[in-house]
């Protein structure tokens, strides 16, 4: 399933963990990082790049797609935050209210799977990242607003 | 005799139920009073966004801190005693078995400076919740008097916040171990350099 997945330790890079889908690569910082937390966004990407037709270098930074990769990833990620404890990052500089409605949605789905609600409210969420996240916002795709990888995650691993 | 624990889980249940209705309609307003607390209540979805109305929203004055795109840096809880405490200070055991009996949960929403200090918390409750303005106002002040930070990751010297969310079941307050905190306790130890 994860083609040849590799893991490498580089201490010059700026986050705990980061995935490059040209190389199949999940490069630690350090020993320290090697906590769910930073691997769990890193090894869903890594999931992404096999479930998605042609893989996700296709949507690397400054392509549209970019921010719906990013955004499917820090939900899967803020859903299990959710549930065990952690940082979620998905609705980072969302004004108040918006941020209390993206909580609010993944806690409904951290307790009831992913239900049809969930989906409704997709692409609203999407469309928050993409205006307040200034990092990762401004590279969305129209119609790439479903979560497949994390739908299909649901069946990879009963 | 047989009949009588079905009595006594009948006349349980319609406790529970008339619990459950008569404090729904207390969080129905946009404005409730605790003593001497007004709790703001705005509306989302399925909850409840309650704010103190001395709550001062930092990202009035402060940037929320991307660690993503920015250098790692956030917060951890120094211990996880403390949260479970306050919880234990706010309700009575009688209250938190009935609470978990009901399934009833809350958001506790900390903002955290740059430096691990509190800045101000709010609640995301159910809005058929049957927590009591009153319990909620000893719930804040516990929080607020009981719970530390310690900053992990890079030291930071702006003027940034952290947002730290705590989803907390009744239930595992009466187990005494409330595991997305205890999470956050052992965050610290992963980070520290």
């Amino acid at each position: 399933m994860w083609n040849g997945l590799n893991f490498n330790v580089d201490g010059s890079i700026s986050n705990p963990a980061e995935y490059n889908c040209a190389i199949n690569t999940i490069t630690l910082k350090s020993g320290s990082s090697i906590n769910k937390n930073a691997i769990l966004e890193e090894l869903f990407h890594a999931y992404q790049n096999t479930i998605y037709p042609e893989g996700t270098c296709q949507y690397h930074l400054g392509t549209p797609g970019y921010t719906n990769i990013e955004f499917e990833a820090k939900v899967f990620k803020d859903i299990y935050s959710k549930l065990y404890g952690g940082m979620t990052s998905g609705n980072v500089n969302f004004p108040p209210l918006l941020f209390d409605e993206y909580e609010t949605w993944i806690t409904n789905n951290a307790y009831e799977g992913i239900t049809q609600a969930f989906r409704e409210q997709y692409n609203t969420m999407l469309g928050y990242f993409n205006e307040y996240n200034s990092f990762y916002g401004g590279y969305l795709l129209p119609g790439f607003g479903s979560p497949n990888a994390m739908i299909q995650s649901k069946v990879d691993c009963n | 005799m047989s009949g009588l624990p079905a009595k006594l889980s009948l006349f349980a249940t319609i406790f529970l139920l008339a619990l459950s209705g008569s404090t729904q309609s207390v969080w129905e307003v946009s404005e409730v009073k605790a003593g001497e607390t007004v709790f703001f209540v705005d509306k989302i979805g399925t909850h409840l966004s309650v704010r103190n109305s001395n709550y001062i929203e930092p990202m009035n004055t402060r940037d929320q801190y991307n660690w993503d795109a920015l250098e790692f840096s956030y917060v951890s809880m120094i211990s996880h005693d403390p949260f479970l405490e306050a919880f234990k200070q706010s309700f009575t055991a009688g209250r938190l078995k009935q609470l978990a009996t009901l399934k009833d949960n809350v958001t506790v929403i900390f903002d955290v400076d740059e430096k691990g200090q509190i800045l101000g918390v709010h609640f995301l409750l159910l809005k058929e919740t049957t927590i009591l303005p009153e319990e909620l106002e000893m719930l804040e002040r516990e929080m607020l008097s009981r719970v530390k930070f310690v900053v992990i990751g890079k030291k930071l010297e702006g003027m940034f916040f952290h947002r730290v969310s705590i989803w907390v079941f009744f239930s595992e307050v009466l187990n005494v171990e409330i595991r997305p905190f205890r999470y956050s306790v052992n965050l610290k130890n992963s980070y520290q350099e």
